[in-house]
């Protein structure tokens, strides 16, 4: 069809008012693209059936036009609305993510520090059970050491226990112990404050004179020097007590040149 | 705002209009809003519900102006198919039936008659027409462009031949350019 048979045909006319088929309305468009004479045709039509409605007497209303503005206004702008609509939800994420990267920095730092106060406190705990310990031994040997107080107050202040004075056996030497036997049950202690340290590798020894014969008693106890009454082996009927200073072995026999402190019954 | 006298070829219209310019849809509405209006009013004969349904039309038109493809018809008659369509759906509203309802109770006349295939020139407002139009013309134009028969469908309701539904849609149209020196 030729541009002016197509525009004699009356099918311009329709393309116009939209009720061709899809088909024909594609042929006619690729037509008006190629010849300018359909194309001004088209428009004249166009032109035509406008100003034929536009001269009717019907007006839209004011208030109808701002209405059609005012909801143009409002509406999303385009595609790019969504775009930026998908933006502030990907700021959300990011907000989101940074609020989540900082929570766990915090969380992080906060477990370090419970884990840090967790090691003092285990640190503190361990302490405090060595303080613990260290009181309840300390407790123990108090308790150990007035009881033996206790023990050695009942001896002293006993009417059943003998005092025996050991004094110095030579005006050089200043020593002197005290001795409490029970002659009944043959119970021996002694006190041994005025004794002094008998020094390095040596011992103080305990005899008890039967019959003007010494026997061994026992040797002082290292640790019991000031602290009390020592108590010794039971001894039946004596005459009298004596102490001499030995080398750290026990003597069999005491000699007059170690003989520090004796006295009698 | 853009005087209706100002031109905007309509490709730059519509790139405009896809990009959602203020300025593109304000030159549209100043170009094409009033015949746009009567092709709804013609179908609805309600100002109301016309109004209705131009603000309707007006924001399908700016909602989907990217699906718009010139390859298959021009802007205007884009327009017109939309306008048409959402008049012709507006008749199947319930509010249009009542009013179409009260509206015969109180003129004793079957508005609703208009939109039905028997056509009937005394309903539709075209005074201009009227006055300068031969009746088959009236019939062609009012049927075709406000009704959006097809041609087949005109050619049946008007039982004359295919051929001379265009022709005399030609007619028409060449007497309304001489009407308005187009």
């Amino acid at each position: 069809m030729t541009p002016h048979e197509l525009i004699n045909s009356g099918l311009l006319e329709l393309y116009v008012s939209g009720t061709l088929p899809e088909a024909d309305n594609v042929l006619i468009s690729k037509m008006a693209d190629e010849y300018s004479i359909v194309h001004e045709e088209i428009k004249r039509i166009e032109n035509s059936i406008i100003a034929a409605l536009e001269n009717e007497n019907y007006t839209i209303s004011n208030q109808a036009k701002n209405k059609i503005f005012e909801t143009i206004k409002v509406m999303p702008l385009n595609d790019e609305t969504k775009i930026v609509s998908f933006n502030k939800n990907r700021n959300i994420i990011n907000w989101a993510a940074a609020a989540m990267f900082l929570l766990l920095i915090g969380a992080s730092i906060f477990i370090t520090i419970l884990s840090k106060q967790k090691n003092q406190l285990a640190v503190q705990k361990t302490q405090a059970e060595t303080d613990n310990e260290t009181l309840l031994s300390r407790n123990t040997f108090l308790q150990t050491a007035i009881n033996k107080a206790a023990n050695d107050l009942s001896i002293l202040r006993s009417h059943d226990f003998k005092k025996i004075m050991l004094m110095p056996v030579s005006s050089n030497n200043h020593e002197m112990a005290c001795v409490y036997w029970n002659p009944i049950t043959h119970q021996l202690f002694v006190d041994n404050c005025g004794l002094a340290n008998p020094g390095n590798g040596k011992t103080y020894q305990m005899w008890a004179i039967k019959n003007g014969k010494p026997i061994n008693v026992g040797i002082f106890n290292k640790n019991m020097y000031n602290k009390g009454l020592q108590e010794f082996a039971s001894v039946d009927v004596v005459e009298s007590f004596a102490v001499t200073i030995e080398n750290q072995n026990q003597a069999t026999l005491p000699n007059l040149a170690t003989l520090q402190v004796a006295g009698k019954i | 705002m853009i005087e209706k006298k100002q031109y905007i070829a309509p490709s730059d219209l519509i790139n405009q209009l896809k990009a959602k310019s203020d300025l593109a849809f304000n030159y549209l509405y100043q170009n094409y809003s009033k015949a746009l209006f009567t092709i709804i009013f013609q179908t609805l004969q309600n100002q109301e519900l016309s109004e209705d349904v131009l603000q309707e039309s007006f924001v399908k038109i700016w909602k989907n102006i990217d699906a718009y493809d010139s390859s298959k018809g021009t802007l205007f008659t884009w327009m017109l198919n939309i306008c048409r369509n959402q008049a012709i759906d507006k008749t199947r509203s319930k509010l249009f039936k009542n009013n179409s309802q009260n509206q015969a109770i109180e003129n004793n006349v079957s508005v609703f008659s208009k939109t039905e295939n028997q056509f009937k020139p005394e309903y539709i407002g075209l005074k201009t027409l009227t006055n300068n139009l031969k009746p088959e013309y009236r019939e062609i134009i009012d049927l075709i462009y406000y009704k959006g028969y097809t041609q087949n469908d005109a050619a049946e309701h008007l039982q004359i031949p295919l051929g001379t539904v265009k022709t005399r849609c030609r007619a028409a149209l060449l007497e309304l350019r001489k009407i308005f020196n187009h």
